[in-house]
């Protein structure tokens, strides 16, 4: 062995070194993350392709014991057989068998574990090999580096394995490597030869460099990471799972401002209500709709405080006195804030220490103590629920709409990015009403009849530039509380209806009774929103957009006409109301019967229309069917073409050279030669710079690829150039130069 | 190649003189072609008479020198009218500028009024004596040296004046071994006096009308203009290669051209000729001078950053 190859031979050892223990980094966080064992094992293999690498091991021999090695380790790992044996081979044969079935059947699950390990090391095989390549024959690890580096970040950021110090090492021994190539890249290219002396000449300064930068980096001062992602894997699974965001648990959340996707029921109990009757609790208002949710007016929260048994002063007025009741709260849940009944007037438990403040900008109410939120385990509050005229409510006109003081300016907002149709469609749906009330109504039944959907798993999230309402109005038409409340709030405000948006739990289960004392559990499943507009003239009343939802039994049926007495449900009117509509059609239906006659001719035009509408679809269909065609071809076309700009560099020169001789020399123009040639020469890293002649160009390359028919072949195109062109060509001279250079680029 | 082996040979015989000056030599005979004339530029010592005995000697020319001096008077350049009280008239005696190849030595020691009579004549290749217009005989040729380092007592050419010069060259001192040549032959008979003509004045009259006939293609045209172009646009150039300078540069480049035995001009002419023609044109801004850069770099910059005309649009 001569003194230069024991220096190749020693440098590759050194550089085999690092490639292991970059490897080994790989490997680490893996086995981890994924609680395979034998780390050992797999070492030994990474060992045993790297050794034969660097020996030069003949392919068969080094293929062969890879393989059995690998044979070994599924015996050992999955048979504990330290030997070979024909009964554990026939296993593991059997093993494969399965796995290879379910894979062709797509049961990813029934891959038995020994098949995933022959992945792995085939896997781990692969990889050596190309890093064999990139070392041997590219003398560059640029990419290996790379994809090491970003692998650790993206495992030290998303998954629990702190990578800190791998990637420090990481870093430290790539520089290291890609050093050692650029210094064997040096000598490759030059012909000097490969010295011991040279080698560690080179090398010695840039050890010091990486030891002296990486002491450094070591020393200095570093920043705090500033955000802190220990569940993003989590959260990528339920991104995957869901189609936008992650399936939400039901429940009472604080953050409302993006609205959207499905929910899984969770039956939890949140508290214990002891009342006469079954109610909705409320726990606050928003305000502020932004197109993708709710959010509460940004800055300070103004709030009033008061005692126990005080008077609170609510927004929404409560009823008579004579119906006060008493309702009594148990938290199973640690919220800090009170489950407010309609009507509230006071909570009643006397306690010195604590005191209340009621938030006036959504009318949340937190027991404190000294300015600080408290848990208020149980409390009983009474409570009148109020009560409605129908009489008062049909007498508002939407005129008085515009006498209502500024502050209730703030209940008609909406985002200017609203589109026009929303508006379009709530004026459409309360075209025929003509008091505030009966607009109200009009919107509440509208999603009953006309195709929504109450689902909890079936739901949407707005895309970026679409809007929350829009989407369910329009596109969806199917989702739950908050989709319904949420549209019936912004329709009531495109029409100037002062409208707010209320978050608690609707009616709990039952569970006991005792002397008119009934017993319910309010869960998480309750978690609810509904609507609470302003009358004028009568105040803030609720509304029960959702469908499936009882709602509210709060109108006085006072109307003299009406034949019923007592209270009657807006849901249960308009069920009346959509009766009479039905009588109302069946007689228009009678008289449509005379008109038939006279229809029968438009029924034909009709019919034809029809025709013409499906043959339409049929070719929108077809025309459907073509683009994909067309997309998967454009896609194929693309691919094709962008591999073949990234490898121009191989295959243009032969292309050029079948070219011109296809041409015949008699075709051949010497500048159409020469300016293909400078261009291909270019692409392999020999260009020439603006100021250079072609003569010096020439001598350059000349020199390079140690010839001399550049020069030959440029002072020929020269003369071409620059003289008044009389001399004539001797083109095979031509040809045979330039030939000689197309293949001398292509290696 | 007759034509190119006539040059050679005056190169050769300049060479059997002049050690290790072959591009010197090469631009002396480049202005002698291009009908310019040139003006070396050194300290004294390094040969620049000797360069300009030997050209004249190996053309067989009728050589002149003037040795300017403070006290010299354009008449004692250009000649004077004397009255010869036999005939009673006045006679015509030529001054020294009435050879074929001049040597101007020193010439920042006269007064400006002798340096423009001299110049005028280089430039008109006529005097004017007495209202009197004398052409002078071609070829004209003149070399004029001046010292770069004695300030005291000197007048030095204006910026205008200079553009009368083809060439401003440099002689520069030798190298270690070829000044151990030129000791070597010191110690015999001097060569210059053996030295013999290789080239008659009407071969070099046939010669000078060649170059004309040398191609210099639009592209290259365009490339001289660029060049010239890009010194006037530079940043520290006050005033730059004028018109004047570019038509030098191509007469030079066509010249030069011949001498290595083309019909057609490269660019590669023009590159290399280019600092010699364009540096005496430019005048630099002052913190050019401050900054320590001179117009050679400044030249050296533009070549590299213009570029090459190396495809023909169409033909």
């Amino acid at each position: 062995m001569s003194n230069s190859s024991i220096v190749k031979w020693t440098s590759l050892m050194g550089l085999y070194l690092i490639i292991f223990w970059m490897l080994v980094e790989w490997l680490m966080p893996i086995v981890q993350l994924t609680s395979t064992g034998h780390l050992g094992l797999f070492l030994v293999f990474i060992v045993l392709c790297l050794g034969s690498n660097i020996v030069n091991l003949n392919g068969v021999l080094s293929f062969a014991i890879k393989f059995l090695y690998i044979i070994w380790f599924l015996m050992y790992v999955y048979l504990g057989t330290k030997f070979f044996s024909v009964d554990s081979m026939m296993k593991i044969a059997g093993d494969f068998g399965i796995s290879v079935k379910a894979l062709i059947a797509g049961d990813w699950n029934d891959v038995t574990d020994s098949f995933r390990s022959i992945l792995f090391f085939v896997l781990l095989w692969m990889t050596i090999y190309l890093i064999h390549h990139w070392l041997t024959v590219k003398h560059t690890v640029v990419y290996f580096f790379l994809t090491t580096i970003i692998f650790l970040c993206l495992i030290d950021s998303l998954t629990k394995y702190n990578a800190d110090s791998a990637i420090i090492r990481v870093m430290v021994l790539g520089t290291l490597l890609m050093g050692v190539l650029f210094v064997n890249r040096l000598f490759n290219g030059s012909q000097v030869k490969l010295q011991a002396k040279h080698y560690t000449m080179l090398l010695i300064p840039l050890v010091l460099m990486i030891i002296g930068s990486s002491v450094f980096a070591f020393l200095m001062p570093k920043k705090q990471a500033i955000v802190n992602t220990p569940d993003s894997i989590a959260k990528l699974m339920d991104w995957k799972n869901g189609q936008n965001a992650g399936i939400g648990k039901i429940g009472y959340v604080e953050d409302d401002s993006k609205l959207g996707g499905p929910f899984e029921e969770d039956s939890r109990p949140v508290f214990e209500v002891a009342a006469k009757v079954n109610q909705y609790w409320r726990i606050e208002t928003k305000n502020i709709y932004t197109g993708k949710g709710w959010v509460r007016k940004p800055g300070d929260v103004y709030v009033h405080t008061f005692e126990y048994g005080e008077d609170i002063p609510m927004s929404l007025k409560p009823g008579k006195e004579k119906n006060t009741d008493v309702a009594t709260i148990t938290l199973k849940k640690d919220y800090k804030f009170i489950m407010q009944p309609y009507g509230l007037k006071s909570i009643d438990q006397p306690n010195d220490e604590k005191s209340f403040y009621i938030e006036i900008d959504g009318e949340k109410i937190r027991p404190s103590i000294n300015e600080q939120k408290v848990l208020l385990p149980k409390y009983s509050m009474s409570y009148s629920t109020p009560e409605y005229s129908l009489k008062a409510l049909e007498k508002t006109k939407m005129s008085d709409l515009r006498k209502l003081p500024k502050e209730y300016d703030q209940y008609l907002q909406l985002p200017v990015t609203l589109p026009e149709r929303v508006n379009n469609l709530a004026k459409e749906i309360t075209k025929g009403e003509k008091n505030v009330y009966d607009k109200a109504n009009a919107i509440v039944s509208y999603f009953q009849y006309n195709g929504y959907q109450y689902s909890r798993t079936d739901v949407a999230v707005p895309k970026e530039g679409q809007d929350y309402v829009d989407q369910f109005l329009f596109d969806t038409k199917s989702g739950y509380c908050d989709n319904f409340s949420t549209s019936m709030v912004v329709m009531l405000r495109t029409l100037g209806i002062p409208a707010r948006w209320v978050k608690g739990f609707s009616e709990g289960d039952e569970v006991s009774s005792d002397n008119g004392t009934h017993r319910f559990v309010v869960t998480n499943n309750n978690a609810h929103s509904w609507v609470e507009a302003y009358i004028p003239g009568v105040g803030w009343m609720s509304f029960e957009p959702t469908i499936g939802f009882d709602g509210f039994d709060n109108v006085l049926n006072d109307v003299k006409d009406e034949e019923n007495e007592g209270t009657i449900n807006p849901k249960q009117k308009e069920n009346e109301k959509a009766k009479e509509e039905k009588q109302k059609k069946a007689e228009q239906k009678k008289k449509a019967k005379q008109e038939k006659e006279q229809a029968k001719k438009e029924e034909k035009k009709k019919q034809q229309q029809l025709e013409d509408k499906q043959s339409q679809n049929e070719t929108k269909t077809t025309s459907k069917k073509w683009n994909k065609v067309i997309t998967i071809f454009a896609v194929i076309v693309l691919i094709l073409a962008a591999l073949g700009y990234l490898t121009r560099k191989k295959w243009m020169p032969k292309w050029l050279l079948l070219k011109y001789r296809f041409k015949g020399k008699n075709n051949i123009t010497i500048d159409r030669l020469y300016n293909d040639l400078l261009h291909q020469l270019s692409l392999n890293g020999l260009s020439k710079e603006e100021g250079q002649t072609l003569s010096e160009f020439a001598k350059l390359v000349d020199k390079k690829l140690g010839t001399d028919h550049m020069s030959n072949l440029t002072n020929i195109y020269e003369e071409y150039l620059y003289s008044n062109g009389a001399s004539t060509m001797d083109k095979d001279k031509i040809i045979e130069c330039w030939e000689y250079l197309i293949n001398r680029i292509t290696g | 190649m007759e034509t190119q082996e006539k040059l050679q040979s005056i190169i050769n015989n300049i060479e059997k003189v002049m050690i290790g000056k072959k591009h010197i030599a090469e631009l002396s005979v480049v202005a002698l072609l291009a009908e310019g004339h040139v003006l070396l530029e050194d300290v004294p010592g390094v040969g620049k008479t000797m360069m300009v005995r030997a050209l004249a000697k190996s053309v067989s020319a009728n050589f002149k020198r003037i040795q300017f001096t403070p006290d010299l008077l354009p008449s004692d350049v250009i000649g004077v009218s004397i009255y010869n009280p036999k005939d009673m008239e006045f006679h015509f005696r030529p001054g020294p500028i009435m050879g074929n190849i001049v040597l101007a030595d020193e010439i920042n020691r006269t007064s400006p009024k002798t340096q423009s009579a001299l110049l005028e004549g280089m430039e008109e290749a006529a005097v004017t004596i007495d209202g009197e217009t004398i052409q002078i005989a071609k070829p004209f040729f003149v070399m004029a040296t001046q010292n770069p380092i004695e300030y005291e007592g000197t007048y030095p050419l204006p910026e205008a004046q200079l553009d009368r010069f083809l060439l401003k060259l440099k002689m520069g001192y030798p190298s270690h071994d070829d000044e151990i040549e030129v000791l070597r032959r010191a110690e015999g008979t001097r060569p210059i006096e053996t030295l013999t003509s290789v080239v008659t004045l009407d071969e070099l009259k046939v010669l000078q009308q060649e170059v004309k006939r040398v191609h210099v293609d639009e592209l290259v045209k365009g490339y001289i203009v660029e060049l010239a172009r890009a010194t006037r646009e530079h940043q520290y150039v006050y005033l730059g290669a004028s018109p004047r300078g570019s038509i030098a540069l191509m007469k030079a480049s066509q010249a030069y051209a011949l001498l290595k035995g083309r019909q057609f001009v490269t660019p590669d002419d023009v590159q290399f000729l280019a600092p010699f023609v364009f540096a005496h044109r430019l005048i630099l801004k002052p913190e050019a001078r401050y900054d320590g850069i001179t117009p050679e770099e400044i030249i050296g910059r533009v070549i590299i950053n213009t570029s090459v005309p190396i495809k023909r649009a169409s033909r």
